[in-house]
């Protein structure tokens, strides 16, 4: 099965797993359960409220707590990721300072009003301009990774296929995998290491907020006003990849100004490759026999390409 | 003098009923774009505006509407202003300075409190207000014997309230602690910042003085607790990181010096500071003009800029505009930079008061202990 046949719920942030029991009420589901909480960091197995909420039987895959069993147990492996990440680090500076001069253009020439000619060409060149530093610094990271994966060959590593093993059979026994929100990277490295999305490919998965952005094609980090930084939405590298289409924006309403007509617009055609879809306290969106669909009451909505949220289609 | 539209409505020949009447229709001070304006409405010989807005005389008077018992002043005031004031009332030849009967609007501190004027575009932060459904840290209360001072002392720590034994945590030692926390609500901050990952979760050591004016003025007594003392007992009760890098001074006013003097005595041990409004006075030539308690201040602040050594290696400096230590905070910035601490300095149109130190402690704490927001979506 690939990846885009998988069905797949996805919510948003989950303060008292409201969408979540509504998910999987849908999924009808008999058997347990595997949760995936890396995302918590530490906090990965204060998992009981979460546990409550499901009302079925879970497995906690611990995918955090095995991650740093293995860089103690296995030197190299954390030695050369950390040489990744410093890389990676670098890249990412320069691709910020960058990214902070085109955004910083590409506002003032959308918000620029001029009768007398039509920019829109301006626009859409400052917009493109933004488009081809985020493909160069995706291509670049993901060169970065896949070097490092030659060296690593993660998967080979013993100690890694025993936790595989371990993984592979608690997936044997579960009906569906739940990927809560947290630390997105952290939730990425985790998926990648484990090679979770390899194992069952069939069963669904339900994620929220920061799971959702790891499965995408690319993760994007966003919010408008942080207390620290420019605020501008970056590219952090590729995700799972597991849907191709959509960009999921957790918590939009309180990470983005959605009032800001420039904003709005330029992240929409910003990323005019995906569906920017707001995911909220109540929002379900779900894939099945690959196509994306609302469960609930409430519209989806995305960023439109005008400025502002429109309803979503898929 | 500005005038303001309310008095179209009025004139010397207003009846009392129809000022009543216009007056309960507004909020006071009346804020009217850059435009404030004063009222006060009672009997009095002569009605002053007591404020402390360095640069402007301490007592601008009202005037009186005609013959009638309105009292008036308007003054220009930046957008984003906060201004703490009382009136000057002085009935029988004795004047007495009184809240604003007609504002609401009212910050407390040790010396009781004042009225506030709030300028167009000032809001309180939302994250300063106690929130329902946020967690609430919880407050442990220790006393330790000091050898330093050779006495007895207490103080109170704030435990997150997603506190876990097994995690390691950054430290933050305040100054003046239990007014932090009374005065600028530290702990809801701390509480709000927190759950929204604004700022990591933090121990923070509230210490409070018993001689402040001394102990604070660059007392070798006062460094030697907190680095000596307090911060190993409480590397004993809970799992902090044990390095500069975990550690965080900070105070405000005097507890701005003790915070620089202590860092400047042991350097290496915190490697951030967070100074506000601090009184930082010094002398280029000659002797200072300020009270005698800043004598031991000064010789210090003039010892430091001789030879600052690195104290820390990030410093967060804030101060308003409006107070008289601008000039000491706006020189310790490039002064600080250029002996290779990185600093941020924000100022603000307010003054030497707690809930300007409030006002500032979102940017301040989360640029020096930065919280996961950014790559974290729960």
């Amino acid at each position: 099965m690939a990846d885009e046949e998988r069905q797949l719920i996805l919510l948003g942030p989950q303060p008292k797993y409201g969408s979540l029991k509504t998910a999987l009420a849908q999924l009808q589901l008999q058997g347990p359960v595997a949760l995936i909480t890396a995302g918590w960091e530490t906090d990965e197995h204060e998992d009981r409220e979460l546990r409550q909420a499901i009302g079925i039987e879970s497995i906690n895959l611990n995918l955090f707590a095995r991650t740093e069993q293995l860089f103690a147990d296995d030197p190299e492996l954390i030695q050369t990721l950390q040489a990744r990440q410093d890389e990676l680090r670098h890249l990412r500076n320069a691709y910020n300072d960058r990214l902070h001069h085109q955004l910083k253009a590409a506002r003032q020439i959308i918000r620029r009003e001029e009768h007398l000619i039509d920019l829109d060409g301006e626009r859409e060149s400052a917009i493109e301009m933004v488009r081809q530093l985020d493909r160069q610094y995706f291509v670049r990271t993901s060169q970065i990774i896949d070097r490092y994966e030659e060296r690593l060959q993660t998967a080979q590593r013993p100690l890694v296929v025993v936790h595989r093993r371990e993984i592979g059979e608690l997936l044997n026994r579960v009906s569906a995998i739940l990927i809560s929100g947290g630390h997105v990277a952290i939730i990425l490295n985790r998926l990648k290491i484990f090679g979770i999305l390899e194992t069952r490919p069939e069963l669904p998965m339900i994620a929220w907020s920061g799971g959702t952005m790891a499965l995408a094609d690319q993760v994007v980090f966003f919010h408008d006003s942080p207390p620290q930084g420019a605020g501008n939405p970056e590219v952090l590298r590729a995700g799972m990849g597991l849907f191709h289409d959509i960009l999921p924006l957790p918590d939009a309403k309180s990470r983005l100004h959605l009032d800001d007509r420039a904003r709005v617009e330029l992240f929409a055609r910003r990323f005019d490759r995906f569906k920017c879809v707001i995911l909220d306290e109540q929002t379900i969106l779900e894939r099945k026999n690959s196509k994306w669909s609302s469960i609930g009451g409430d519209p989806l909505t995305c960023l439109g390409d005008q400025g502002t949220v429109v309803n979503f289609r898929a | 003098m500005i005038s303001s539209p309310i008095f179209e409505k009025l004139d010397d020949s207003s009846t009392p009923e129809q000022i009543r009447d216009v007056v309960s229709q507004h909020s006071f001070p009346l804020v009217e774009g850059s435009n404030v304006t004063f009222v006060f409405l009672g009997d009095a010989e002569h009605v002053s505006l007591r404020h402390w807005i360095y640069g402007l005389p301490a007592s601008l008077p009202l005037t009186r509407l005609g013959t009638t018992d309105l009292w008036y002043r308007a003054m220009e005031l930046p957008a984003g202003s906060r201004v703490e004031y009382k009136f000057g009332v002085t009935r029988h030849g004795h004047e007495e300075w009184i809240f604003d009967p007609l504002n609401p609007q009212v910050a407390h501190d040790p010396f009781g409190g004042n009225s506030v004027a709030r300028g167009s575009d000032y809001v309180t932060p939302e994250w300063s207000k106690k929130i329902p459904g946020v967690g609430q840290g919880r407050f442990d209360h220790f006393s330790i014997k000091s050898d330093a001072f050779g006495d007895q002392r207490s103080f109170r720590v704030y435990v997150p309230a997603s506190f876990r034994k097994y995690r390691r945590y950054r430290l933050l030692v305040v100054h003046d602690g239990d007014d932090y926390v009374r005065y600028s609500r530290l702990n809801h901050v701390l509480d709000n910042l927190i759950a929204r990952y604004e700022i990591s979760p933090m121990i923070v050591a509230l210490t409070n003085p018993h001689n402040r004016l001394v102990e604070y003025a660059n007392d070798p007594r006062h460094a030697r607790h907190l680095v000596e003392e307090l911060i190993p007992e409480l590397e004993k009760h809970y799992p902090l990181i044990t390095q500069g890098s975990g550690r965080c001074i900070m105070g405000a006013s005097f507890g701005g010096v003790a915070s620089l003097s202590t860092t400047w005595r042991y350097p290496g041990v915190f490697d951030a500071m967070l100074v506000q409004s601090g009184s930082f006075a010094f002398t280029d030539i000659g002797q200072h003009s300020r009270s005698p308690a800043f004598d031991p201040v000064v010789e210090f602040m003039n010892k430091f800029r001789k030879d600052p050594g690195q104290p820390v290696k990030k410093a967060f400096v804030s101060c308003g505009v409006y107070e008289s230590l601008i000039y000491e905070n706006r020189s310790l910035v490039p002064f600080l930079r250029k002996h290779g601490i990185k600093t941020r300095f924000e100022e603000a149109y307010d003054g030497h008061n707690w809930e300007n130190w409030r006002d500032r402690l979102r940017t301040g704490l989360s640029w020096l202990f930065r919280g996961p927001l950014w790559e974290t979506y729960m």
